[in-house]
């Protein structure tokens, strides 16, 4: 029993590892023209944005930011759309198909650290930096090392997570229109290239709300309709889901995935904190104008977030009476019998595309699978900026060019890191596609939560922060994520076939975060160089311009990043 | 006469205005950010410790316990990110501008 439920529970952990492996060959839908046809419409108003946006790329500020120039409803919904990733929309309403209310969880800890993202990171970040944050974590410390430390922890976060969500692109899109997944990769790949190196942060933007708003308009026009089946009452709804689903009753109530108190709260430490450290999300404050802009935007992207918090349920629980008893849904074995989570074709992830058909036909399915579709490029393309602008702005720009290097030098590099990075993805995703891939999403959130997310508060909040402490910080909350996942469940026994694994937890945060912020600490109060005593004396200086947004003119020491 | 960095630094964390944004926005920033928190993981801790009582079904209608808490959660958090932006849009959006007619370019 406690086997099965550690069984599930390393199935569903995260829900993009999920997606990555579900693709019998036998659940591939043949082509479907209606989903086709929404699905090039979508790649058509896409490529036309990114064929608008292509002059606003010539300057650094147009490149990286949009020229911060969008608006504060415009940046939340862009934000949603970089952060709702397909993990979200099919991961999440397949765990609550199949894992009821723990699915719900998940949901509520990515919802979670939208608040903690607004109270703690979005106005100081904007009043601080101007492309990446790194410029914010590096506002008054030693520019090189700083850099590379949270240049690195982008990368990491950038790369693992490009992947994961490559995989589940690859095997999503498969399932749908039935192409080879090679093919779907790569075509994946070549459209976020085109957004990033062509269009910049302006096409990505746009493309991100233009997913948004098919991505809140579709799960509503769903949910609806799912209601409506059961006249609008969550009581008929659920003594259906309770009649019906394996579980029972308790699917409504807490089940196995939380039950042991280390690993929820490790794994609620890597959802909350892990989405306040994503490079690609804190990138798009810059993108606003102003602190008051960039705190407005946050206020949008959680109540589309909390709102889609409420859709998933219904299409989650909805799908359980609609689906389960409808035996063309399923693979079903020659005696007749199927399982009611597993053997749903295609695996537990279509529960929602399932849905889509069973209670709208072709068209809804269309509908749905594009928008799954159109989730998937801009949650990538977002990814994809967030990497090249680390290599441009932070390694090349600030590091390497010292920040004297030409916008028009900057950005030519940005968009070549942008094609590297995507070809890249697209090796990787190809190489990875039968491996199990369980552990990258959660590493990637656990590196966010653990080397990000530390170095820059301690950096924004703290006045003893020196450059010595955020490098050990930042590498020691990288390195802790990195080995305690290699020694978990997820890579020592599911990758390396050994039989138990070092590490008992799923997730590291628990134990990285702490170590990160303690080292953090520890290396900078034992600084007593003659930098570490400028660096302390600069906070005051940073705790100004972090309040209240105005770069002090007169200067005792240049501030590069903050005149821009 | 331009001052420098330091002097104008010092006059702005004097400035009565100053103070009142920085230490009001600390207060709501981290009480905010507790009150999020203890919530969120108070819930995980409920559903690992408590999940007897979490199944318990609320009076007069067919929805267990923890389903409604975890839907109120969702309005929680909601309303606390709206508390901090109506604060902030109203009373601290005014002394940043105050000072930034006083103190900026």
């Amino acid at each position: 029993m406690i086997r099965r439920c550690l069984l599930t529970a390393s199935i569903v952990a995260f829900p993009v590892a999920a997606l990555a492996q579900t693709a019998p060959a036998k659940g591939a839908r043949g082509p479907d023209w209606i989903a086709i046809g929404m699905f090039l419409i979508i790649v058509l108003a896409t490529l036309v944005i990114t064929y608008r946006a292509a002059g606003s790329t010539k300057s650094k500020a147009g490149f990286y930011t949009a020229g911060h120039a969008i608006t504060p409803l415009q940046n939340g919904l862009a934000i949603a759309g970089d952060f709702l990733s397909a993990a979200a929309f099919l991961g999440i309403s397949a765990l609550i198909y199949a894992n009821g209310f723990d699915g719900l969880i998940y949901a509520l800890g990515f919802l979670t650290g939208w608040p903690i993202v607004l109270f703690l990171m979005s106005e100081r970040m904007r009043n601080l930096g101007s492309y990446t944050f790194a410029d914010a974590a590096a506002f008054r410390l030693d520019r090189t090392p700083v850099r590379l430390v949270a240049a690195t922890g982008s990368l990491v976060v950038v790369l693992f997570y490009l992947i994961a969500q490559m995989i589940g692109a690859g095997k999503v899109i498969e399932l749908l229109f039935g192409i080879n997944y090679l093919v779907a990769v790569a075509g994946v790949g070549i459209l976020m290239i085109l957004y990033v190196a062509v269009g910049g942060m302006q096409a990505t933007t746009w493309v991100q709300i233009t997913k948004a708003v098919l991505l809140l308009c579709g799960g509503t026009l769903l949910a609806l309709v799912v209601l409506w089946r059961f006249d609008f009452s969550l009581g008929a709804l659920f003594a259906g889901v309770s009649r019906i689903h394996p579980k029972g009753a308790a699917v409504l109530t807490p089940g196995g995935l939380f039950a042991e108190p280390v690993s929820a709260i490790s794994l609620g430490l890597a959802l909350v904190f892990g989405t306040a450290g994503l490079p690609h999300i804190l990138m798009r404050f810059f993108t606003v104008k102003d602190a008051a802009s960039a705190r407005k935007s946050v206020f949008y992207t959680t109540s589309c977030v909390a709102y889609f918090c409420f859709v998933i349920p219904v299409l989650g629980f909805g799908a359980v009476p609609i689906l389960m008893s409808d035996p063309s849904y399923f693979n079903v074995g020659a005696s007749g019998q199927f399982n009611r989570i597993t053997d749903l074709i295609g695996g537990p992830n279509m529960a929602a595309i399932h849905l889509a058909h069973a209670v709208g036909g072709p068209v809804l399915l269309g509908f749905i699978s594009a928008v799954a579709f159109a989730t998937i490029l801009a949650v990538v393309a977002g990814l994809t900026l967030a990497g090249a602008s680390a290599v441009s702005h932070d390694i090349y720009g600030q590091v390497i060019a010292r920040g004297q290097a030409s916008d028009r030098r900057e950005i030519l590099i940005s968009k070549i890191s942008a094609i590297v990075i995507g070809i890249i993805a697209v090796l990787l995703a190809y190489a990875f596609e039968k491996q199990n891939v369980a552990f990258m999403a959660g590493l990637a959130l656990s590196v966010a939560a653990s080397c990000n997310f530390p170095v820059l508060t301690m950096a924004i909040f703290w006045r003893g922060m020196t450059t010595r402490g955020a490098v050990a910080g930042g590498l020691v909350g990288l390195f802790a994520s990195v080995v305690l996942v290699v020694l978990s469940k997820t890579v020592w026994v599911a990758v390396f076939h050994f039989a138990t694994a070092p590490f008992p937890y799923e997730n590291p945060a628990l134990f990285s975060m702490p170590l990160a912020f303690l080292s953090a600490w520890l290396f900078s109060v034992t600084d007593r160089s003659a930098r570490a005593a400028r660096e302390r004396a600069a906070f005051e200086a940073q705790f100004v311009q972090s309040e209240i947004g105005i770069a002090l003119a007169t200067s005792d020491r240049a501030v590069p990043a903050a005149t821009a | 006469m331009p001052q420098s960095r330091s002097e104008q630094v010092r006059e702005i964390l004097a400035n009565p205005a100053f103070r009142e944004l920085a230490s009001g926005r600390a207060k709501l920033r981290w009480a905010l950010s507790i009150a999020t928190l203890i919530m969120f993981f108070g819930f995980i801790a409920l559903i690992s410790t408590a999940r007897d009582a979490l199944a318990a079904t609320v009076a007069g209608s067919a929805m267990p316990l923890g389903l409604v808490l975890a839907l109120a959660m969702i309005f929680i958090v909601v309303t606390l990110t709206g508390i901090y932006v109506q604060r902030s849009n109203s009373r601290f959006d005014e002394l940043t501008h105050a000072l930034k007619r006083e103190f900026g370019q």
